[in-house]
């Protein structure tokens, strides 16, 4: 046990640093950075400045190195347009975010359990039917397209539902549905297939024979194991999580992570969206890694 | 004891209706598999007529505006049938418009489905073969690939090279090779142990022949499942960027930046957003579809997925 977490935070450490040099790589692509900070005014001496001031003079491992040593000091750089840190610009947008895919995340959770363990008991009928239908659908729509018919229904056919923003709750239905709806058929799925596998197993088999009342059976005995298969992807659904959250804050107006991260997009303020695709990519590495050693403690079998 | 047999016997007669039901459902599946492939085709075919004959095909220069004919409704909804699925707010015709961003989305997604699959399945195929550190490597690169999620990447290297086309391509296709290599390695390792690559080793074949004759012919059906599955992902995502503006730019008709074309006229010209949105998602569902019905005909044991 103890040498398998060992070599699984040690993979996750390399893969942190490997993620590093992934987007320090890509940024430094463009060639030179400071071409995305010039305007007319500027003589070549006012670049040479900015470049020196930058590091941009010095060689590669030497940039990457002073990039790593800023980051673990906390400092993410500044944003090129705003006259902010992006730390203090990400710490603003944070908790929107947070609370958008915190409410998204429970209620896809809630349904796709609920919906997968119907379906799988009660399999081939029209119920069945139904969720795959669900799933197809959600995994097909455009979640953006879905957000924008959901304001024409419920914002201005029928208006019953702000249009856009952040506020009371509310503001946090179509949203939280139009996010719900992206992240429901992947959890769904695997909910499903999952229930399927262990519904087929020789210990169900037995608490039925034993005349374990089916309700028992499903929700006490099948259920609980159920949950393994979706808990080992919580990684990928978290991921699935943030980029249905970015795409729908755009579309709800919802100044989060997601908003910030388009915005910058705008202005090609490169060191935000540089720190937004960091920061979301380590929270999905460390998750793995939660998951990965919480699993093994879970199933005695995983080991190296 | 004598409970416990009275019940064995209940759950054996209750068997009976089970088995039956899968029986006939499994005759229901099977004409519903033939539709599952005839439908997505259509459409797929549609698609494809649409991206080739685009100037053709369309009744307006999807480009050209008309200060006259802005916000026109499509035909079913009081508009006239010169502009049968309406025109968005500088004049130009939706249809025409939706029939060439059909270009421009077939075109994208098989450039990036073309690279992706032919640099995740080299990956793989080393990987998998030729094992040991670079192996492990390969995989770490792939481990991290899969932690970033695809589009946030893709909106950095819009940031970085401008939005186009061609950012376009290399944003996706750097973003969506991990899943083959990861697939795809995991069926090398198990026919790398069969008979026949053991016998070509020991008539001297050398390594890279092993690979391309040996190897590649035994993952070709799990590679085509996968292209298929993922030419919807692709789609999606890159109708996503361009909505969200790290895309395709403007005026270039793409079915995700139309939609944001429409995003503010939600309240007086729906039609602008609504129809580009439903060609995307009717392109995503029969590319999914044909995917799936691919996977059970070629490899069922893809079934997770």
């Amino acid at each position: 046990m103890g040498r398998y977490i060992i070599i699984r935070v040690f993979q996750t450490f390399v893969s942190l640093i490997g993620l590093s040099l992934l987007i320090f790589t890509l940024v430094r692509m463009s060639g030179d950075p400071t071409t995305l900070m010039q305007n007319s005014a500027m003589t070549p001496q006012d670049i040479q400045n900015i470049r020196e001031s930058l590091g941009l003079t010095k060689p590669y491992p030497v940039q990457y190195l002073i990039y790593m040593g800023d980051l673990l000091h906390g400092d993410l750089g500044r944003s090129l347009v705003q006259r902010r840190t992006v730390s203090s610009m990400l710490s603003v947008a944070l908790p929107n975010t947070l609370a958008l895919a915190g409410w998204g995340f429970i209620v896809a959770i809630t349904l796709s359990l609920f919906l997968g363990v119907v379906a799988a008991t009660h399999r081939d009928s029209w119920l069945d039917n139904g969720v795959k239908f669900l799933a197809i659908l959600g995994q097909a729509l455009p979640s953006f397209w879905v957000g924008i018919v959901f304001i024409f229904l419920f914002a201005v056919k029928w208006p019953v539902l702000p249009v856009s923003g952040p506020g009371g709750p509310a503001h946090f239905v179509m949203p939280v549905a139009t996010l719900a709806l992206f992240i429901l058929p992947g959890v769904l799925r695997l909910v499903r297939s999952s229930m399927l596998d262990v519904l087929d197993s020789e210990y169900v088999k037995l608490a039925r024979i034993k005349g374990v009342p089916e309700r028992v059976v499903i929700w006490k005995h099948a259920f609980r194991n159920a949950l393994i298969t979706p808990l080992t992807a919580a990684g990928a659904i978290f991921g699935t999580l943030i980029v249905g959250t970015v795409v729908l804050e755009v579309v709800f107006a919802w100044p989060g992570l997601g908003f910030v991260d388009i915005t910058a997009l705008q202005g090609r303020d490169f060191p935000v969206v540089q720190d937004i695709t960091l920061l979301v990519g380590v929270v999905v590495l460390l998750i793995n890694l939660m998951v990965d050693i919480s699993y093994a403690y879970i199933d005695p079998r995983i080991r190296y | 004891m004598i409970q416990a047999k009275q019940e064995l016997a209940t759950v054996t007669i209750g068997a009976g209706p089970a088995v039956l039901g899968q029986r006939r459902s499994a005759r229901r599946r099977h004409i519903f598999l033939e539709l599952n492939f005839v439908l997505p085709m259509a459409i797929i075919l549609l698609l494809v007529i649409a991206a080739i004959f685009a100037p053709q095909l369309a009744p307006w220069d999807p480009l050209s505006q008309s200060l006259e004919a802005r916000m026109a409704p499509p035909v079913f909804a009081g508009g006239t049938s010169a502009h049968l699925l309406g025109t968005d707010r500088l004049g130009r015709d939706i249809l025409s418009r939706v029939i060439w961003g059909a270009r421009i989305s077939l075109v994208i997604s098989l450039a990036v489905i073309l690279i992706t699959s032919t640099v995740g399945t080299v990956l793989a195929i080393v990987a998998g073969y030729v094992g040991g550190w670079l192996d492990g490597l390969i995989m770490r690169i792939t481990d991290i690939f899969f932690a970033v999620p695809g589009i946030l990447l893709a909106i950095l290297m819009a940031v970085i090279l401008g939005p186009s086309v061609k950012t376009l391509i290399i944003a996706l296709s750097i973003v969506s090779w991990a899943p083959y290599t990861r697939q795809i390695r995991g069926e090398v390792l198990q026919v790398r142990e069969s008979g026949f690559v053991a016998q070509a080793k020991i008539i001297g074949c050398s390594p890279v022949r092993i690979m391309a004759t040996h190897i590649f012919p035994n993952i070709v059906n799990t590679l085509l499942v996968l292209a298929t599955l993922f030419i919807g992902i692709v789609i999606l995502a890159e109708a996503g960027l361009s909505f969200l503006g790290a895309g395709v730019p403007p005026p270039t008709p793409a079915w995700g930046s139309m939609v944001t074309d429409g995003r503010d006229y939600v309240q007086t010209a729906w039609w602008i957003s609504f129809f580009p949105g439903l060609a995307i998602g009717l392109v995503v569902l029969a590319f999914n579809f044909l995917g799936d019905w691919l996977r059970d005909k070629l490899d069922p044991r893809l079934r997770q997925i």
